[in-house]
């Protein structure tokens, strides 16, 4: 028997489950081990009787709330993918603002139509089994994580720091060419995709589960960046994670 | 000893990029790294900084299948990735690298994948004759000369270059390549010799304290304060690790192919500076601070490892010194800490 697999988006671009799609060598393979019942990028059929989850979003409305309570009560296994649902994405710098404030911008006078929430990722609504990072998704990590979970196993993802992967790479490191790179603190898993296109890293995967960013802060003075800046480099993606830690819960 | 002229030595060297699947230090960007030769203007051999990663990567390559396992048979074969090809214009540090992986992957339990796929590739080692950059501590550890760990060696004397050969592919490359060469006189050799010697003058000597101490002080200072100090800013981002030529722990991972048929057992590169490295059943880590891990990694450079194979198991060639973003290098530990043996600093455990 095939598990049954479902997909589900809520505020985000979909790009995850595109990801998903563009695994076009893997595809056939896949569906051979899994029935894909629901998968709105994908099929017009919407099944419900799904055991695997895969969420992609953040949850933004009182409507999403009731609807990820459903499918967290029907799915044997709920695994978030892509950094809006593990991490709040940058819509989750609405946090950071006045909410009301943040509704008439975006809203205007009709903001009584509409029943937004102040954006949270899905682990702060409901218990999430399993996280996969990034924005978007490592497809092969997906595919990965899939078949451990499938074949019976814990599935694991990188536990280290970007900037271990970046050096296995070979890549040169942009810190020290003074460009803000947030590899020291980001958790691996994405090939150092970014730095080996010599772009800096904006820390999609969120933070590694042990970083000294007072340590790293410093570093980043001493190239020439500013609290401020730093700051606000560190909530483009991770803002839940900053303010946890701004009020000393990490 | 034999030697050849200059021109000569660069026709050689193309003759050999031409004729195999040769791997060099290649400029990318700002820095150096390892890559495919497809002709000598690829190679730099005058300016040579170490690379990022050490030629390492192709005898111990960040990830390598070991066993596939059938699911329904229950077999299991051994798999080993090899193939033939030559690394040119290796520096003296990464070949005592070379020679120390030589020594413990044949020593214990051998490594049947590195020491078959270690067949296959052909050192041809480049003699360096003033320090490549302020990282480098090969004067201080002992490794600017090289006794084994290559198949051909050139070094550069009075506009030419010297030829030794250390293994017997080296002479059967010696007879297809080297032609016409100059068979050193005695006088020459000397002369040679006292060069040699004399160009250690020119190197980096940064570490102020005699090296041939290095074990015991490590021991008796086990609990010195540096580490407290360097463990406050260690990034704990493993960059060191991975750009040592001399580190070899590695990480296991399973992996299942999408027809759920085999299951490959892969080898990762794994450090002592990473959280999973020392992480047991009940999330319990035997290392949970950089200050530990610092400490053990330093003591197995020049502590543990040392003796055990009587050679510094830090080569000098300095890429963590310059990788590191806070700075944190081997120079530094080992003048703090020899430093603070022989000024009579107080460890921890006496205060």
């Amino acid at each position: 028997m095939k598990p049954k697999v479902a997909f589900f988006d809520f505020a985000s671009c979909e790009g995850c489950q595109l990801a998903v799609l563009d695994l076009e060598e893997e595809l056939l393979d896949l569906v051979n081990i899994v029935e894909i019942v629901n998968f709105r990028e994908a099929i017009s059929e919407k099944g419900e009787d799904y055991e695997i989850a895969f969420i992609e979003g953040s949850i933004s409305s009182e409507h999403q709330i009731e609807r990820i309570k459903k499918i967290r009560k029907q799915a044997k296994l709920l695994i978030t993918i892509g950094a809006c649902a593990c991490t709040g994405n940058m819509q989750y710098l609405s946090n950071f603002f006045d909410f009301e404030e943040v509704k008439e911008y975006v809203y205007g006078d009709k903001a009584k139509y509409f029943d937004p929430v102040q954006s949270k990722p899905i682990d702060q609504i409901v218990n999430v089994d399993f996280q996969i990072p990034g924005c978007p998704i490592d497809k092969y990590e997906f595919l990965k994580v899939v078949k451990q979970v499938i074949a019976g196993g814990l599935p694991r993802i990188p536990n280290y720091p970007v900037c271990s992967e970046c050096k296995m790479q070979g890549n040169e490191c942009l810190l020290k060419k003074g460009i803000l790179c947030l590899g020291p603190v980001t958790r691996a898993g994405c090939g150092a995709i970014c730095c080996k296109n010599f772009k800096y890293c904006f820390g999609c995967r969120g933070l590694a589960p042990e970083f000294n960013i007072e340590s790293f802060k410093d570093v980043l003075r001493s190239i020439g960046y500013k609290e401020k800046g730093i700051m606000a480099q560190f909530k483009i993606v991770n803002g839940k994670d900053i303010q946890l830690l701004q009020s000393g819960g990490k | 000893m034999h030697k050849i002229s200059s021109e000569k030595f660069h026709k050689v060297l193309e003759q050999i990029i031409k004729d195999n699947e040769t791997y060099g230090a290649v400029k990318k960007r700002d820095e150096y790294i390892y890559d495919r030769l497809e002709t000598l203007s690829d190679l730099e051999i005058e300016n040579y900084v170490p690379t990022v990663l050490p030629p390492k990567k192709y005898f111990y390559p960040q990830e390598e299948d070991l066993v596939q396992i059938d699911y329904k048979t229950k077999k299991a074969n051994r798999v080993i990735f090899k193939k033939e090809i030559v690394l040119l214009g290796v520096r003296p540090c990464d070949i005592n690298a070379i020679s120390l992986f030589d020594r413990i992957m044949s020593d214990g339990n051998p490594d049947p994948n590195y020491l078959e796929r270690r067949k296959h590739i052909t050192v041809i080692g480049f003699d360096c004759v003033k320090s490549c950059w302020e990282h480098a501590l090969c004067e201080a550890v002992g490794t600017i000369n090289v006794k084994e760990g290559y198949d051909l060696f050139f070094s550069e004397y009075k506009k030419e270059y010297v030829i030794k050969t250390g293994s017997k592919k080296g002479e059967e490359l010696f007879d297809r390549y080297i032609k016409n060469s100059h068979k050193l006189s005695e006088k020459e050799r000397d002369d040679y010799h006292h060069e040699r010697a004399e160009r250690i003058k020119k190197f980096n000597h940064k570490v102020k304290y005699l090296f041939q101490d290095v074990s015991s002080i490590f021991e008796k200072h086990y609990d010195d304060p540096y580490w407290k100090e360097i463990g406050k800013i260690c990034l704990m981002c493993g960059s060191c690790v991975m750009v040592c030529p001399t580190c070899y722990c590695f990480t296991m991972d399973e992996e299942v192919d999408l027809k759920l048929q085999t299951v490959t057992r892969k080898r990762k590169w794994d450090g002592c500076m990473l959280r999973d490295f020392a992480m047991v059943a009940g999330n319990h880590n035997f290392r949970p601070t950089a200050e530990m891990r610092l400490k053990h990694r330093w003591n197995r450079k020049f502590n543990y490892l040392l003796k055990k194979y009587h050679m510094s198991n830090c080569v000098g060639c300095g890429r963590c010194g310059f990788a590191c973003l806070v700075k944190i290098n081997p120079i530094d530990i080992l003048n703090t800490i020899m430093g603070n043996y022989y000024s009579g600093v107080k460890h921890e455990s006496e205060k």
